[in-house]
């Protein structure tokens, strides 16, 4: 069973299509990059899969259950960090991380043993009694991502991991997501950060104007853009041209339901 | 003045024609009105006794200018907190290479027209009344305007130094946080104020042993340390309020306005220039939030959150913490007291006959109406406390819709989070002034239990409508409590108080009427006491299901 499943999802705010029918399918254990250009609809997508949007059309399947039928089983299952961290500026970084375990209702030993390791590691041991609000981004981007490992779930989904994290910490995340896959978590990774997405990920789907325009390891991809010894980004610069998006999303097939 | 075109552009860009129009008319109705009242009211000292028309002419001069001087005052310290260390802009000008003398020239500018543009706009028609009624010449409406610039080039001056300097005394504490601090001291002083001139005593004469006292009375200079004095006597040298002009009077105050005037400006000036910077610097740290912090603090929340499930409990220690680490939210508890004890206050003061007769039944008729009334204060307070609750969820929201966490459980959370302080305080308030007003047991029992009742309902509805109607947008929480949710939370749970005493009149009635027939409570008033209570619970667990359930379709229908 795939950790994440999505058939033919399609999304409109009003009348505007955000997305067209995304099929993709990412196995457990695997670290996936979903890759696209601004706008492209990769947050849209997130959000239908950890239950903070519903689809228009279409199925989405995490963990085993869908997102429409049983939200609340996927939210038990799901980590998530959001590509703009707002946190509760006046609770302090501890409290924050009690507060995050209570509503995966564990006790404050379960949630101080999982974070003892995370906040050492992102050097976040002098601000855990401090408020929220006097943490930079950095530092939100962080605390967020050890409350969404609190519960140990069994798929994370981080939309734009590496914004506003310093080189070393940058550096810190990339371990412990392959750290967590390791573990056999699911890792999705939205990002257009294409080194993250090269160095990290088995398999990419790269998303453009709501359609997936390519999915695949990156050898495939680049053989399918016909850039054999190209790097990522040359193959996502060529896939996320105009003609040869509109070409390869008419040729692609539709995973079964 | 190249700093303030950002600001003229986005006034520019703002003001649509409909607007405009509307604001054009309703100001001109303001205008009208208020120069009509003040007119009348001056033709009336005046026609009336002509000696005693002039000294009350000049007294309610001197008292409106101190009105308008302590608004002018408080409104111009709000605006330069905000201007100085709150505005968007500051971040582009701090790091540009501009010099803080051109800095301080724009924020005074800034701070004058922003805080004395309504105080001007209002009091204008007033002034004129006065120019009218007096027949005044060109020197009245010239001095005007030098008296009033010079009041705000004052007021805009101390309140631009004021800000530096509690900015730099109050160390690691947000502008914001300070901003809701000075608001309410400000507003608090500004009564004071007001009561210190005792302006009921004007109307009063009776009070005084003679007319002589009541005339030197009303002849004393008021406050004559002010600005406002001084504004308020030249102008009224010139009106001829004090019979003849004395020019020697005139040129004093009006001197002693323009000295005041340039003193003032010369140290904000030079406040600015030496504590803006550190000011600014320790505006943007972090406030620790001490007390809430220490362990009797946090032991007392846990065990108060004790009884509730896992998730509740947590969602309410947070707001717990979250509101008393806020002191935009925390301060309005300062008002809360002081409306609880002008409440009780005022039963305290009523006329009532303590003994039998009409005063019993006086007693406790307002007894039985004080359910009303604590129940419509319970409404405002439901308002302004926990019908913003979800919508100050706002940008956070993401971190509950992507827990396992239930609307449901959200809202019940709300609930009981706002239910528990509520009815203490609405049943403090019942059990208060029932003692004052010496009531019957009866109208004891009755009054509590329905105000159990109706508090709980009202959280109901506050947290339903709240979370149906949200405004995760609003920048504060006074914001929701204006919005479409606010005004549809405040009709409904004012219906639900209303309908409730109606039901509750007849079993008091009854009970009445059996006391003074001296037949006492027999089983026909208790069966009645009983019905009446029954519907009460009844209405209330309507609105309060009614109301959670929309409030948790709603939400759970939202995206986001």
């Amino acid at each position: 069973m795939s950790a994440i499943a999505c058939y033919n999802l399609c999304k409109s705010f009003g009348s505007f299509p955000v997305l067209k029918g995304i099929s993709l399918e990412v196995e457990r254990g695997e670290l996936y990059g979903f890759l696209g250009p601004n706008g492209a609809g990769k947050t849209t997508t997130i959000k239908i899969l950890t239950g903070l949007l519903l689809p228009s059309r279409g199925r989405a399947l995490v963990a085993g259950f869908d997102v429409t039928v049983d939200p609340y089983e996927v939210k038990r299952r799901v980590g998530y960090v959001p590509d703009r961290v707002f946190l509760y500026e006046k609770l302090t970084g501890a409290e924050f991380l009690e507060f995050v375990g209570h509503l995966y209702k564990l006790d404050p030993r379960t949630v101080r043993g999982e974070s003892a390791e995370l906040i050492e590691r992102f050097d976040l041991g002098d601000w855990t009694g401090e408020l929220i609000e006097a943490y930079s981004h950095g530092m939100r981007q962080k605390l967020a991502l050890t409350a969404a490992l609190l519960h140990r779930p069994e798929v994370v989904v981080i939309d734009e991991p590496m914004v506003g994290l310093d080189p070393r910490s940058a550096r810190r995340v990339k371990t412990l997501l392959r750290e967590l896959v390791d573990r056999g978590q699911t890792v999705f990774l939205s990002t257009h950060t294409l080194e993250v997405a090269e160095e990290l990920c088995s398999r990419v789907a790269i998303i453009h104007r709501g359609q997936i325009v390519a999915q695949g390891t990156l050898d495939s991809l680049r053989r399918e853009a016909m850039h054999d010894d190209g790097s990522l980004e040359a193959v996502f610069l060529r896939l996320t041209e105009e003609e040869t998006a509109v070409e390869r999303v008419a040729a692609e097939p539709v995973l079964p339901r | 003045m190249m700093l303030l075109y950002p600001r003229y552009a986005a006034f520019r860009r703002e003001g649509s024609r409909q607007h405009v129009l509307v604001l054009t008319i309703l100001g001109l109705l303001f205008w009208a009105g208020t120069y009509a009242i003040t007119v009348r009211i001056l033709n009336h000292f005046v026609t009336v006794d002509p000696d005693l028309g002039l000294v009350l002419a000049a007294k309610l001069l001197a008292l409106l200018f101190l009105m308008w001087l302590s608004f002018l005052g408080f409104s111009a310290l709000i605006t330069a907190l905000s201007q100085c260390f709150l505005a968007h802009d500051l971040s582009l000008l701090v790091v540009a290479p501009v010099t803080l003398r051109r800095l301080f020239c724009a924020k005074f500018f800034e701070v004058a027209g922003f805080a004395s543009w309504t105080a001007v706009f209002l009091a204008l028609p007033v002034w004129v009344a006065y120019g009218v009624v007096f027949d005044a010449g060109p020197a009245y409406y010239l001095s005007l305007i030098a008296a009033v610039a010079l009041c705000v080039v004052i007021t805009a001056a101390v309140g631009l130094m004021v800000a530096v300097a509690l900015v730099n005394l109050f160390p690691a504490r947000r502008a914001r946080d300070l901003l809701s601090l000075v608001a309410l001291v400000g507003l608090v002083g500004v009564v004071i104020l007001l009561r210190a001139v005792k302006p009921e005593e004007f109307v009063r004469p009776e009070d005084f042993g003679t007319w002589a006292e009541y005339l030197v009375s009303l002849s004393n200079p008021m406050l004559p340390w002010l600005p406002s004095y001084w504004a308020a006597r030249a102008l009224g040298e010139i009106l001829g309020l004090y019979h003849t002009i004395h020019w020697d009077a005139v040129i004093l105050y009006g001197g002693l306005l323009a000295a005041g005037a340039v003193v003032s400006l010369l140290a904000a000036a030079g406040v600015f220039r030496e504590m803006f910077r550190t000011g600014f610097s320790k505006s943007q740290e972090a406030a620790r939030a001490k007390w809430t912090r220490q362990s009797w603090w946090q032991g007392a929340v846990r065990v108060l959150s004790r009884p509730f499930p896992s998730r509740m409990r947590a969602l309410i220690i947070k707001d717990i913490s979250t509101f008393f680490r806020e002191p935009s939210q925390w301060s309005q508890l300062f008002l809360l007291m002081a409306v609880i004890a002008v409440y009780l206050y005022n039963f305290r003061v009523l006329p009532l006959d303590p003994a039998g007769g009409t005063g019993y039944f006086l007693r406790n008729l307002l007894a039985f109406l004080n359910v009303a009334l604590v129940g419509l204060v319970a409404t405002a307070l439901a308002a302004r406390f926990i019908l913003p609750g979800v919508s100050m969820e706002g940008n956070t929201l993401w971190v509950l819709r992507s827990s396992p966490l239930t609307v449901p459980e959200l809202l019940w959370a709300k609930f009981w989070g706002g239910f528990l302080p509520l009815v203490v305080v609405a049943e403090l308030l019942v059990v208060l002034s029932n003692t004052l007003l010496d009531t019957t047991m009866f109208l004891g029992v009755l009054s509590v239990t329905a105000i159990l009742f109706l508090s709980a309902a009202i959280v109901g509805l506050a947290v339903g409508l709240g979370a149906a109607y949200p405004r995760f947008d609003a920048a504060d929480s006074a914001q929701v409590a204006t919005s479409y949710a606010g005004f549809l939370f405040m009709v409904l749970s004012a219906l639900l108080v209303l309908t409730s005493v109606t039901v509750l009149a007849w079993p008091v009635y009854h009970s009445f009427r059996a006391a003074w027939l001296g037949w006492g409570m027999g089983a026909r008033e208790w069966v009645g006491l009983v019905g009446g209570m029954s519907a009460v619970a009844g209405l209330s667990t309507i609105a309060i299901y009614a109301a959670m359930r929309t409030g948790c379709r709603r939400l759970e229908l939202r995206e986001g």
